[in-house]
């Protein structure tokens, strides 16, 4: 898969040494000299991390990354920074940066911190992934079967559903059929550990 | 030659060398003309004792009428600067206590000199031959006693209540005991002498005018407290320049730290771009096939980077090590300039703008770089501080430099809180300071600085928010 790693510092022998580190190390990179000419990239939709120097005009770092998460984009960040401030630094790791770096930074800080923000995107997209496509099989559910699906995570049998929806118990189980086959699954386990990754809940409390 | 005589020399002698010795000092301090006053009182001492000497030598009456009517004269020479020097030394003298005093002596020295006769006598009838106990002979003169002598010798009375007056009010802890010295060694001998010559005049007692001794006394006490404050006063002087160079030097260094600061984060960006492009180069000659060109644009850039923080370090060296000896006239802008770039990597660090309008032209001023530049560098640092403790909205800070009466003026304007009531007049003072990192010091060395240019610093409260600090200097041809 497409990995790509953006470089973004005002100091120009800065992104390009970077930049060369990096490609020595067999990856890919795309540099940008500032936060706003960054912005102006088209959506990257690969797995990638970004390497942000903290201290830049305009647009700063620290406001970018703010900007990102406001937009919902999930590229990791590594910060840069020309001095550690501690303070700085634990502000930017709460709101989610990866790493944050000291410069002059040298290889093995860089690499292991670059491949595990890979690696965190990597999954995280595998994750977005999966919860998709769960998403796509829920869309494919009726109304009743959804309401039969609520009853049946909280571990009601056949009958107990029946009973609460007020209708007949072979019907219950021709609905479940369908919503199994439609959601590819086996067992009421299966369905359930489904339901979970993508948040559904039971409408009714579990049984005791 | 008699011990009298002997004596009576010396005493002249001694005056005559205090009086040289308060000529010294006034020629040092010739904005203090109290020296003068005193030498002058010492001369007249030094004559009053050659005088009263031929006076207990002579036993011609005529004679000694007429050398008691020039006595008068010295004495009073002596009196009237005594009792306005000790006024001068202690101003808890009263005026008016001086003023009686002269003006008695003045209405006394009239009498001397337009009655009949003198002050003293109206008649000196004979010289009455005698010996002291040890057999030196001297001549006492007897007569009638003027009727106005008491104008005088009301004043023996009076001179010691001034003086007494006058250090009682001044009797003060630090002050040590001056006030004692001046009242002992006046008091008690105006009051040995006054008596003992009222008495001599009276005929009660049998022995030459020993005025001259108690004025030698005087004199010296006198010269002794004068003499210790110009001691003191060195000291002092001293004792300031040392604390005046220490505080200088702290100054400084506090200002050496943040310029430190600046540098290593200007030097950091060349070197962590020198780091990535070897270990890239390292990484890319491992390979089976190593792509030289690549390397050697490598190479390239690492000698660009390091050429890089080569100036930087040279920029540092030069704002640092000027030759302070050589005021030549300096461009300001030149020196706002390079501050400016020196702090531009901080101020990048805290998001901090900076702006330099320049009015052409702009006449050079005088020198001392290094010290301008401290200046400078103490304004822009301030600024960032004040714009940082207020986290304010617009992070920018306005310099400008433009002509002005016959000068250069420079200002540096931020938009923080502005300068706080409770400290503007105490501004430039040492010690002042709102910021818990700072000793408070690095405004009064600024104005300092641009005063002893003949320059004015100035600060105030700009319209629309914030601080805006005003160097004057005035121009200076190259």
């Amino acid at each position: 898969m497409k990995q790509t790693v953006f470089i973004i510092d005002d100091d120009a022998s800065i992104r390009k040494s970077l930049g060369r580190l990096l490609r020595a190390s067999d990856l890919v990179t795309e540099d940008f000299p500032s936060a706003e000419r960054y912005l102006e990239r088209a959506p990257y939709d690969g797995v990638g991390c970004i390497l942000l120097d903290v201290n830049m005009p305009g647009i700063s770092g620290i406001e970018l990354q703010t900007q990102l998460m406001d937009s919902g984009r999930d590229l990791p960040i590594i910060f840069l920074t020309g001095y550690g401030n501690i303070s700085m630094s634990v502000n930017a790791m709460k709101r989610g940066a990866l790493d944050f770096l000291t410069k002059p930074v040298s290889e093995d800080q860089l690499l292991p911190a670059v491949r595990q923000a890979l690696q965190h995107h990597h999954s995280l997209r595998d994750e977005r992934d999966i919860r998709a496509s769960i998403e796509a099989r829920l869309a494919t559910l009726t109304h009743r079967e959804k309401e039969v699906m609520r009853e049946l995570i909280t571990g009601a049998p056949n009958k107990i559903v029946a009973d609460r929806l007020g209708i007949a118990i072979k019907t219950v189980k021709v609905h479940r059929a369908n919503l199994m086959l439609k959601m590819g699954v086996r067992s009421i386990a299966e369905l359930l550990h489904l339901c979970h990754l993508v948040g559904t809940k039971p409408d009714a409390p579990p049984l005791r | 030659m008699s011990i009298l005589v002997v004596t009576w020399s010396m005493f002249s002698a001694a005056c005559a060398m205090l009086a040289l010795i308060h000529v010294f000092l006034w020629s040092n301090r010739k904005s203090e003309p109290v020296y003068l006053l005193l030498a002058f009182m010492a001369l007249a001492a030094s004559f009053v004792a050659i005088q009263e000497m031929n006076l207990f030598s002579t036993g011609d009456p005529d004679v000694a009428q007429r050398l008691i009517l020039w006595q008068n004269l010295l004495i009073a020479l002596v009196l009237i600067p005594m009792v306005w020097s000790v006024r001068s030394y202690l101003p808890s003298a009263r005026t008016w206590g001086a003023v009686s005093i002269s003006v008695l002596w003045g209405i006394g020295l009239l009498i001397n000199f337009l009655m009949p006769g003198n002050l003293t006598f109206t008649e000196i009838s004979a010289m009455d031959a005698r010996v002291t106990v040890w057999g030196d002979p001297f001549y006492v003169p007897v007569g009638t006693v003027n009727d106005w002598k008491w104008l005088v010798d009301i004043t023996v009375v009076l001179i010691p209540l001034y003086i007494i007056d006058a250090a009682w009010h001044d009797r003060r802890p630090h002050r040590g005991r001056r006030g004692l010295v001046i009242t002992l060694g006046t008091v008690l001998f105006i009051l040995f002498a006054g008596i003992q010559a009222i008495a001599v005049d009276a005929g009660i007692l049998s022995a030459p005018y020993m005025v001259s001794a108690a004025f030698l006394t005087m004199v010296f006490a006198l010269t002794w407290v004068f003499a210790r404050d110009v001691v003191n006063a060195r000291t002092l002087a001293v004792e300031l320049t040392q604390s005046r160079n220490e505080t200088e030097q702290l100054v400084r260094a506090n200002l050496l730290g943040e310029v430190a600061s600046a540098l290593a984060h200007e030097l950091n960006q060349p070197l962590a771009a020198i780091l990535g492009n070897a270990q890239a180069a390292r990484k890319f000659l491992s390979r089976p096939e190593p792509d030289l060109t690549e390397i050697e644009e490598i190479l390239d850039d690492i000698v660009r980077d390091d050429k890089r923080a080569r100036d930087i370090i040279l920029k540092m060296r030069s704002m640092l090590h000027g030759d302070e000896s050589v005021h030549e006239p300096v461009e300001l802008r030149v020196i706002v300039a390079e501050a400016i770039d020196f702090l531009k990597g901080e101020f990048k660090q805290n998001g901090i703008s900076t702006r330099f309008d320049v009015s052409p032209p702009v006449p050079m001023v005088g020198g001392g770089r290094i010290a301008l530049q401290q200046v400078i560098l103490n304004l822009l640092i301030n600024a960032e501080h004040a714009l940082l403790d207020s986290r304010s909205e617009n992070c920018d800070i306005q310099i400008r430099l433009f002509a002005h009466h016959g000068g250069a003026v420079l200002e540096v304007r931020d938009h923080g809180p502005g300068i706080a009531d409770e400290i503007r007049s105490r501004l430039f003072e040492p010690f002042v300071t709102t910021k818990h990192r700072n000793i408070g010091m690095g405004l009064a060395v600024c104005k300092r600085i641009i005063e002893a240019r003949g320059g004015q610093l100035s600060a105030e409260n700009a319209d629309g928010g914030g601080a805006c600090f005003r160097v004057w200097l005035p121009a200076e041809q190259a």
